[in-house]
């Protein structure tokens, strides 16, 4: 799975421009790659109530330290291993101190909402229902190597392990997916087969 | 190679990440091993459907909240240690307060000698706008005593001071007075309008066939159906007079009043747009349309290209009268929220605030109300347009249900009514906003506000 490196040219630029002071730029920036951010913080933590406020923790924190980002890894690969970070730091301390977002309102939603179709809703579902089964460590590097598809070694300098580490926890991961698709047939379908993997 | 060493580089071989000596390896390996072949054949069906299953994106309400609360959080630094005034003499105090007197006797005097100016233009057009025969763009002015044509989706239009007024679909209308006395005629259609508090000699009303209404500052909407005529009060109140000129009613805010000699009473008031009940198919069209506008705004405003944002939130053809879908209202309430956001995008910002504006209605969620109302109060507040701001931070802050934007609100209030001289307000906002968070981040500047003033922090 290949990244989609066209918006780093831009966000090269925007990067130079909110160094620079321009708080444009930091909107721009955030606009670019907030959907992002939002579809890894949700693959990395889960339906929570906490979204929203993980993501703007994930931005606070990559903007205040933009002085120290030096371009040698992919913006968006930067704000990955701030994301996991974070939410790292989450699981610890759940209470966040960033200003709480509605949840009275109908359109912000923590689980996927209408604008899904039904089946995708189910698919998402289904993978949460996956994911939840993995350790944090396992699920960190399945879905920054599997879902997310950066190389191992990206993975392994994100969460801060060793290569061999990342290895083994992907495949600790892959097989106790496995190990849940053959019991539960729901979870089973994902994978469309006759033998379950 | 083993079965556990395929297994560790089992998803490189399917992404093609793996070298050709080591893919080589892997084929052998899978040639040979029947189990190892059905699991990779197994993930590669699965992966997909995996990686395609992506949560939805935030919606853009979502997304202004958090850059909202992201500036709030990088600028957030110690407040400024501000010299504390410890002695007023009562001398000053006496005279600042003549001085004051003098200045409200004096604006008083002004205000109410100067004479009126009769204004009504076009704010936005999501059709057309004629009259007499000649199409009105936005941001032109509107004839009075003219009749005025609106087709398409509707239309905004300013008239008198303070007071916005909402053509829902076509209507025909008649703009008979427009300086201190404001009166609209309307031959046919809808409108909802938006009317600041009047002013002493000031007036507001509606002419309709079978009556009129007059208000003194409010919000409401009228409009024909079934052969007679509606009022629907959302705020305030309003005088609704029958045909003869009598006082029907006074109507008061969730109440609709009927002012025909035939109410339809099987049918319940309508709740935001009375109109005759679509059925549910043409409902979920209206929605597949709606969804469709929605995303093709959104698409717009992410590449950062406001006239086609505003293009594509121009939602012709789009409405939902009568239609019972939620859904279906939660997508036009976002659209016109994009709608908002787009005509932001594209520097219209007038535009911006009573799109925004328009989505403080019944129907709509009590976040969306809130978001919408806050961010026309800070447009207002950057067009400088002070006392709307405050006014637009007070409504979002009393919205309920809806409690995300509350802290912001206060602080809307307390700042913006600041810079306006407000001080009463300013330092009532401080005190609320110190009661409600004590440890917020707004709160350093609100105990500085209140030190500067004299007053003792809570």
């Amino acid at each position: 799975m290949e990244h989609d490196r066209t918006p780093e040219l831009e966000t090269s630029a925007l990067i130079e421009r909110a160094r620079g002071g321009e708080s444009a730029a930091y909107q721009a920036l955030f606009r670019l790659h907030v959907a992002r951010v939002h579809r890894l913080v949700y693959r990395l933590a889960g339906p929570s109530p906490d979204l929203d406020d993980l993501v703007q923790t994930v931005f606070v924190e990559g903007f205040r330290s933009l002085p120290a980002f030096r371009g040698e890894a992919l913006f968006s690969t930067w704000l990955g291993r701030i994301a996991v970070r974070v939410i790292w730091k989450h699981r610890r301390r759940p209470a966040l101190r960033l200003v709480p977002l509605d949840s009275a309102g109908p359109i912000r939603r923590d689980t996927p909402g209408p604008e899904l179709g039904l089946d995708a809703r189910r698919r998402v579902a289904q993978v949460d229902a996956l994911l939840a089964v993995l350790s944090p460590k396992r699920r960190s590097a399945f879905v920054l190597h599997v879902l997310e598809g950066h190389p191992v070694e990206e993975v392994a300098a994100m969460l801060g392990a060793s290569v061999s580490a990342v290895k083994v926890r992907i495949h600790d991961a892959r097989r106790e997916i496995e190990r849940r698709a053959r019991r539960d047939p729901v979870l089973g379908a994902l994978f469309e087969s006759e033998g379950k993997p | 190679m083993s079965c556990a060493e395929l297994g560790k580089s089992l998803f490189d071989l399917i992404d093609g990440r793996l070298s050709g000596p080591q893919e080589l390896r892997a084929h052998d390996h899978l040639q040979g091993c029947a189990a190892c072949s059905e699991r990779v054949a197994a993930w590669r069906r699965a992966l997909p459907g995996l990686r395609q299953a992506e949560p939805p994106a935030p919606d853009f309400m979502t997304i202004r909240r958090m850059e909202l609360a992201i500036t709030r959080e990088l600028s957030r630094a110690p407040a400024p240690r501000l010299p504390v005034r410890r002695w007023r003499p009562l001398w000053a105090a006496g005279l600042a307060l003549a001085a004051a007197a003098v200045v409200l006797v004096a604006a008083r005097a002004h205000f109410s000698a100067r004479p009126p100016v009769a204004m009504a233009r076009v704010e936005t057009v999501f059709g057309t706008v004629t009259a007499a025969g000649r199409p009105v763009r936005a941001g032109e002015p509107l004839p009075v005593g003219q009749v005025v044509a609106v087709t398409g989706t509707g239309a905004s239009l300013a008239i008198g001071r303070a007071a916005t007024v909402r053509v829902s679909g076509s209507a025909l209308l008649t703009i008979e007075e427009a300086d201190a006395a404001v009166r609209l005629r309307l031959e046919t259609g809808e409108l909802e309008a938006q009317v600041e508090p009047r002013r002493s000699g000031e007036q507001f009303a509606v002419v309709l066939k079978q009556g009129r209404v007059e208000v003194r500052g409010t919000r409401f909407a009228v409009g024909y159906r079934d052969g007679g005529s509606w009022l629907r009060v959302d705020e305030g109140k309003v005088a609704a007079f029958d045909a003869g000129g009598r006082l029907a009613r006074l109507v008061a805010p969730g109440e609709t009043h009927w002012l025909s000699p035939v109410t339809p009473a099987a049918e319940p008031p309508p709740s935001e747009a009375p109109a005759p009940t679509p059925r549910a198919d043409s409902c979920k069209e209206l929605q597949r349309s709606c969804l469709s506008a929605v995303a093709r705004t959104r698409a717009a405003i992410r590449a950062s290209d406001g006239p086609r944002a505003v293009a594509a939130s121009a939602a012709e053809g789009i409405a939902v009268g009568g239609c019972g879908i939620d859904d279906a209202r939660q997508c036009l309430d976002e659209l016109q929220y994009l709608r908002a956001e787009a005509l932001r995008l594209a520097g219209r910002l007038p535009a911006a605030v009573l799109a925004y504006r328009a989505l403080d209605r019944a129907s709509a969620s009590a976040a969306t109300r809130q978001n919408a109302l806050f961010a026309a109060a800070e447009l207002e507040r950057r067009l400088g347009q002070r006392e709307r701001a405050v006014r637009d931070y007070q409504r979002a802050l009393a919205v309920k249900g809806a409690t995300g934007l509350r802290e912001e609100a206060m602080l809307g209030i307390m700042e913006t009514a600041e810079e306006a001289g407000d001080t009463r307000t300013a330092l009532a906002a401080a005190r609320q906003y110190l009661a409600s968070y004590p440890a917020g981040h707004g709160a350093g500047r609100a105990r500085a506000l209140l030190r500067r003033e004299g007053v003792v922090s809570p």
